[in-house]
């Protein structure tokens, strides 16, 4: 099947991958933490979403 | 000014070279015709289409100006833009599915499908450049200022360079890929505009100490100024504020403001055309408001919040640049994350502006340079003419960005200058009788009485429309009288108008009404059998329904984070059940034909 919005879902993990790899380093706080690393899962999910969406 | 580290300047250059990728990716595509360059084929589903519709309305500006809301008047200051979900939500309802049926490219191509003759030809050609040069220059201009705001306050100067980048790599994919690439980029925008918010919004609660030293701070605070902050309604202990008055009663049907165009119009109609089908037009048109009015404003109102707490300055000067409250919090910010903050910026600058773009290029060249100046021209050349279009468009709006005073006068003066066409844009699809010399004249009406009372705004007219108002109790400041003034002033102007001039060429109207099909007041036109097609039951109530279906999700999530959980999940609920029956009222209407 033709993935007409295939560039949307790779820039989604594209910024999803640099905040996974931020939680661990950059973030300080728990909250923090809990913050960047929910929104890189979602914008994981929504990617995978977009990819699978006709 | 703001340090930023590697990783600040890496989650920056990475965000312009996805948006790049993904405009680019599109180019191919666009460049067949000018159906693909401004509609996208009209092959897009709904959550594409109501997603870059609120991305677009999601300017870089709107948290700023909202920030400048909350702390001036508390939340229920955004009732001035609230108001505008009445009109959206109709649009949904009585509106999103004719526009696909239309199947025409712009918004102003609408006008010769509708009207006939000269006065029809004239308001194309009008209506094409009105739009595509002032009134976009405006729009563009104000979201540049508020761009240039939050380089000020990050960067500590103007950063013309920096935004010069962002203008240039914007109108190099946009000229590029058209729609196409526009609503693909939208939705990636979107989510890197909201996860910014979201993001700030938390630390911000996190740096006053977690939520409830947040509520308390917030009480302490209204009891001292007298504001309650956390109300969702203005008090009714005073004089009600006219201003309130007028977003509720007036300004959503009355006003064309773009993104809340009465009967859609602008980036709307032009995603709605580009719509799939009209089912898909109507439940994306759906979902974009509810991003809009329920997901968008409740990080900025935290954050604003937050920002009185940590700058208590805000409420003791006069002087203070509320607005710039919001840049402000970027600062507590932690390395990483403050540049992925100013990349959800940019995302918010990008997909306004280019959406702006691809919108006014379309009507340069599908309704001035097609019809009048060079008709019959290969689709390649149109769309070549387009390219051209786009990047002239984006010189014109840099050059308003320079002369413009603030982003309220922006919002301001375009409320003024259209204040009362709204009714003659809903009931150009409903009434037979309105023709083209009432939009013409209300058009000229609403612009000459907004510049007559910018030049003499102490004339007996607005001081004694000012001392009625008073007199009825309301609190009054010289913009809401102005509205009023317009509206009242251009309504009846083209009311005369409209029955003054013959009306439309039956055929014409025949012809219009066999294509789009919108029931309504047709009876002249139509044959014996056809009559009494009039209004029906079910959008009235999809409206009401879709109405109460945001009201309850705005209180209920706004419930929940102050804390107040029984409240929330009532509004929650209610919410869910609206909801539930407007699924089965979309699913039951007919939208292909009536």
């Amino acid at each position: 099947m033709k993935k007409d919005y295939l560039p949307i879902s790779v820039g989604l993990w594209g910024i999803a991958v640099p905040l996974f790899v931020s939680v661990f380093i950059y973030c300080k706080t728990l909250p923090e933490k809990i913050t960047v690393a929910l929104s890189a899962l979602i914008f994981s999910l929504l990617g995978l979403l977009i990819y699978k969406a006709k | 000014m703001m340090h930023l580290a590697t990783i600040d300047w890496f989650f920056i250059i990475w965000y312009m070279l996805l948006s790049i990728g993904i405009g680019v990716y599109y180019a191919g595509r666009a460049g067949r015709s000018l159906t693909d360059f401004f509609i996208s084929g009209r092959n897009l589903p709904w959550w594409v289409l109501g997603t870059s519709m609120v991305a677009t309305t999601f300017a870089a500006d709107t948290p700023l100006a909202v920030t400048g809301i909350v702390i001036k008047d508390g939340i229920s200051g955004n009732w001035f833009w609230w108001n505008f979900l009445f009109g959206s939500t109709l649009t949904v309802f009585f509106f999103s599915h004719l526009w696909r049926r239309a199947e025409v490219i712009t918004e102003v191509e609408l006008i010769d499908l509708r009207y006939s003759g000269s006065s029809a030809k004239f308001l194309r050609g009008f209506k094409a450049l009105y739009l595509a040069i002032p009134i976009s220059s405006i729009t563009f201009g104000w979201v540049t200022l508020a761009m240039v705001q939050i380089f000020k306050v990050i960067f500590g100067m103007s950063q013309t360079n920096a935004l010069a980048i962002c203008i240039t790599i914007t109108v190099f994919y946009t000229t590029l890929s058209g729609l196409w690439g526009v609503v693909a980029t939208d939705v990636f925008q979107f989510a890197m505009a909201m996860l910014g918010a979201i993001v700030l919004s938390v630390v911000s609660v996190e740096k006053v100490g977690g939520i409830s030293s947040f509520l308390n701070s917030i009480k302490n605070l209204s009891s001292q100024t007298g504001i309650n902050y956390l109300s969702t309604l203005p008090s009714l202990k005073e004089s009600l504020p006219l201003a309130f008055f007028v977003a509720l009663f007036i300004q959503w049907w009355a006003v064309y403001y773009p993104g809340a165009e009465p009967g859609g119009g602008g980036w709307v109609a032009q995603r709605m055309l580009a719509a799939r089908n009209p089912k898909h037009s109507v439940t994306g048109t759906l979902w974009f408001n509810i991003a809009h009015y329920v997901i968008r404003p409740w990080p900025w109102i935290i954050t604003a919040l937050s920002a009185i707490i940590l700058f208590p300055e805000l409420l003791s000067s006069k002087t203070a640049n509320v607005e710039s409250a919001y840049p402000m919090m970027v600062r507590f910010l932690p390395s990483g994350i403050k540049g992925l903050m100013i990349a959800s910026f940019l995302a918010a600058y990008m997909s306004t502006i280019e959406s702006i773009l691809n919108l006014s290029a379309s009507y340069l060249v599908n309704d001035f340079y097609a019809p009048f100046i060079k008709k019959r021209a290969p689709q390649k050349h149109y769309v070549a003419a387009s390219r051209i279009s786009t990047i002239l468009v984006a010189l014109c709006g840099t050059a308003f960005s320079l002369v413009l005073g603030s982003i309220k006068t922006g919002w301001g003066l375009i409320m003024e200058l259209s204040g009362g066409i709204g009714l003659v844009l809903i009931l150009r699809w409903y009434w037979w009788r309105i023709n083209a010399w009432s939009e013409i004249s209300a058009v000229l009406a609403s612009a000459s009485m907004a510049i007559y009372l910018k030049i003499f705004p102490n004339s007996p007219l607005p001081s004694s429309f000012s001392s009625f108002f008073e007199r009825l109790g309301f609190k009054v400041s010289p913009w809401e009288i102005n509205i009023i003034l317009i509206v009242f002033f251009t309504t009846i102007v083209w009311v005369a108008v409209t029955f003054l001039t013959p009306p439309d060429k039956l055929e014409k109207l025949r012809a219009f009404y066999e294509k789009v099909k919108p029931g309504g007041f047709w009876s002249p036109v139509l044959a014996e059998k056809e009559r009494g097609n009039k209004l029906r039951f079910y959008p009235f109530l999809g409206w009401f329904l879709s109405i109460l279906l945001i009201l309850f999700l705005l209180q209920g999530i706004g419930k929940l984070i102050f804390l107040r959980w029984q409240e929330g999940i009532i509004y929650l609920l209610g919410g869910s059940v609206a909801g539930f029956f407007l699924e089965k009222i979309i699913n039951k209407i007919n939208w292909e034909v009536r």
